[in-house]
């Protein structure tokens, strides 16, 4: 018997098949390790916690976002550090460079973990977003503030892996990490102003631009992508390519670019005239409630702190105040773009949007819009005038828990400061029956909306002491 | 054992370990430490600068020495000193410089503060607190890695120290608003969360105690 043997033909693996393997490989093992879920369940918390107690908005929420994507970052970097450093932990680089593969073929493959780090900021954000279940964020929509918590862990990784390649000492890892928290924690302290340069620079969008008003979210995702390019070409330059220097030098020029036209385009950014113009106003029992686009839903919030106020008006009144939010002509109300969810935090902001209108509605003197710089605020005294005690009691009605005179420090009116004798008279209006004090208030209005003495008018209601307490009277 | 013997011994110790502890980490860590100031030194906003500068400072120098705490070689070591005389040594041996650096920032920090502040008050740095802050931000990490250097022993049993760090500070972040451990000087609330940062020193010192004990014998021995 004759057996003859023949030796298969040899496999012949290309570079660029044993890169994408090797590509798989580095993508499966950062999935499959558990500080990357660590960190995609802390970001989504955090995001999470910080949102917990304002109703959901999209500025606030993708603001809220691109922080907690910082913190995914910083566990991305980690990773990526480590990844990139294997061969130098385990004292292997002499035996991986007798390896078939060359160190630029793995280099190339670390890149794979960049878009793994993108999915791990998109299911955060995902995992955020549902978190808010069953609300459902208010405002516009802006896709280019929500790629950024894709855009910023994708960076993190990179720059792990880029640190990683060049300096491979364990240790570079954690101090490039609080190194980059360090950098990106001083540009907020040392810009002064939402446009300044060291703002724009800052990673995530979280000055307060006023909804509707032009903002230049595309350009700074253009820069970020700019700079996770420019970090990106710096892993692959470790190797010595002509390639990675252009494309570094390129990305840093885009970013430059993308950052120079935030900074015109946000000095170009015409103020309040804009937000006006984007308001859309529905009419509900005499007042008008202005809201910003999207912001529509809020405005049964704003009813409800608005109107047991507009109950006891009378007719006579005439138009009333209208409610505007983000910016206010001057007889209108303005509201912001932030308002409590749930338990106190709906109860203060309901009681702030209320007192706001009494002091609207009654006339009373309005503080001013910019805080003194000795942090005294100037205040007059509306001790003995009828209005005051009208606003403590028109603040009561639109208190459902009714214990506004029971804790007056509750209630703000403005400069307008009041006493005891004041509580006790709102205290007595409010034990009376409430159409007897609308037609009260319907006989007087006219001195009502004045700085007018109480004089004799809250007599009915056993009110005969309350008396100016010679200090500045409100005017 | 007498106290005489142990002091010999923990005299004979310094030098060995001075020479393996590693300081490339920590001088990085301190080189960078210096930059998180230069915002102060230039004349950015104060007191938030110096306070953050001396925080990141804290942090970056606790995540340099907590490298020095582990000892890679222990497990083909058999010595006569105990292990809590070696880890406290190491610990010595790293804090110390650690903590000369930071406090050498922080007399930068407050010659870098400016001489009057809002509304005509002198602004001065309470050094008190932010030692205690920078205590627990560094301790944090050493005691970190002192626990992990109880099992593990190769070069990435240290990072154990950092990722606490780390950790601890992305939760922080959680605590928002009136809630948050991070105040300025001029914050109303300074006294009160410093009560809070005393009692972490406090979990951080006997976390350390705990991490840096001797080893139980071996069962047979």
């Amino acid at each position: 018997m004759t057996t003859t043997v023949t030796s298969p033909p040899p496999v012949r693996v290309t570079a660029r098949a044993t890169t994408r393997a090797l590509a798989l490989l580095e993508g499966r093992l950062l999935l499959c390790g558990p500080l990357l879920w660590v960190g995609v369940v802390l970001a989504a918390a955090l995001c999470t916690t910080w949102g917990w107690t304002t109703q959901p908005d999209w500025p606030s929420f993708t603001g809220n976002a691109g922080m907690a994507a910082l913190v995914l970052a910083g566990f991305l970097l980690l990773l990526g550090h480590q990844a990139a450093s294997r061969d130098h932990r385990y004292g292997t680089a002499e035996t991986a460079s007798a390896l078939p593969t060359s160190a630029r073929q793995r280099t190339i493959a670390l890149l794979a973990l960049v878009p793994v780090a993108g999915l791990a900021g998109a299911l955060a954000f995902g995992a955020a977003l549902l978190a808010l279940a069953p609300a459902w964020p208010a405002g516009d929509f802006d896709p280019w503030l929500a790629l950024i918590t894709v855009t910023v862990p994708m960076a993190g990784v990179a720059l792990g892996v880029a640190v990683g390649r060049w300096l491979p000492a364990t240790a570079a890892g954690p101090l490039a990490l609080f190194a980059s928290a360090a950098v990106l924690g001083a540009l907020p302290v040392l810009g002064s102003g939402a446009g300044d340069l060291p703002w724009v620079l800052f990673p995530v969008v979280v000055d307060p631009v006023l909804p509707g008003a032009p903002q230049p979210t595309a350009w700074h995702l253009l820069y970020l992508a700019a700079v996770l390019i420019a970090v990106g070409a710096a892993i692959p330059l470790r190797h010595r390519r002509a390639l990675p220097a252009i494309v570094l030098v390129l990305a840093l020029l885009s970013a430059g670019v993308a950052v120079r036209r935030q900074l015109d385009e946000r000095a170009a950014a015409g103020p309040a005239a804009q937000a006006v113009e984007s308001q859309r106003c529905e009419r509900h029992d005499r007042v008008s409630y202005c809201a910003l686009p999207g912001y529509g839903r809020w405005i049964p919030l704003w009813r409800a702190a608005v109107e047991p106020v507009v109950r006891a008006v009378p007719p006579a009144a005439g138009e009333l105040p209208a409610v505007r939010q983000g910016t206010a002509l001057p007889s209108s109300v303005i509201t912001t773009t932030s308002w409590g969810r749930h338990g106190r935090w709906a109860a203060e902001s309901r009681a702030r949007l209320s007192q706001k209108y009494i002091r609207l509605l009654l006339g009373m003197p309005a503080p001013p819009e910019s805080p003194s710089p000795t942090g005294a605020e100037p205040t007059c005294s509306g001790a003995g005038q009828l209005r005051t005690v009208v606003a403590l009691w028109l603040a009561a009605q639109a208190d459902p828990e009714g214990d506004v005179l029971r804790h007056p420090g509750k209630v703000s009116l403005g400069m307008v400061r009041f006493g005891r004798a004041e509580i006790q008279a709102a205290a007595r209006l409010h034990d009376a029956p409430v159409p007897q004090v609308t037609a009260m208030l319907a006989e007087h209005w006219a001195a009502i909306r004045s700085p007018a003495p109480v004089g004799g008018v809250l007599a009915p209601f056993g009110v005969t002491a309350v008396q100016p307490d010679g200090e500045t009277p409100c005017p | 054992m007498s106290v005489s013997l142990r002091a010999r011994q923990a005299v004979l110790l310094v030098g060995p370990l001075v020479r393996i502890v590693p300081w490339v980490p920590a001088v990085t860590a301190a080189a960078l430490a210096l930059l998180a100031l230069v915002p102060a030194v230039l004349g950015a906003r104060a007191p938030d600068t110096q306070v953050w500068g001396l925080r990141i400072a804290a942090v970056l120098l606790g995540a340099g020495a907590s490298f020095a705490m582990v000892d890679m070689m222990i497990p083909l070591s058999v010595t006569p000193t105990p292990r809590w005389l070696r880890q406290w040594l190491r610990f010595a041996i790293a804090l110390g410089p650690a903590a000369g650096v930071w406090w050498g920032l922080c007399l930068l920090a407050a010659a870098s503060m400016p001489g009057d502040g809002p509304g005509g008050a002198t602004l001065t740095l309470p050094v008190a607190g932010l030692a205690v802050e920078a205590a627990v931000c560094g301790l944090a990490g050493v005691a970190g890695a002192a626990v992990a250097a109880r099992s593990g022993h190769n070069r990435t049993t240290a990072l154990a120290g950092p990722a606490i760090q780390a950790l601890l500070l992305a939760m922080s972040l959680a605590l928002n608003g009136g809630w948050s451990p991070w105040r300025l000087p001029l914050d109303g609330r300074w006294d009160q969360v410093h009560r809070y940062w005393s009692m972490a020193l406090l979990v951080c010192a006997a976390v350390l105690l705990a991490a840096n004990r001797d080893e139980r014998s071996p069962r047979g021995f």
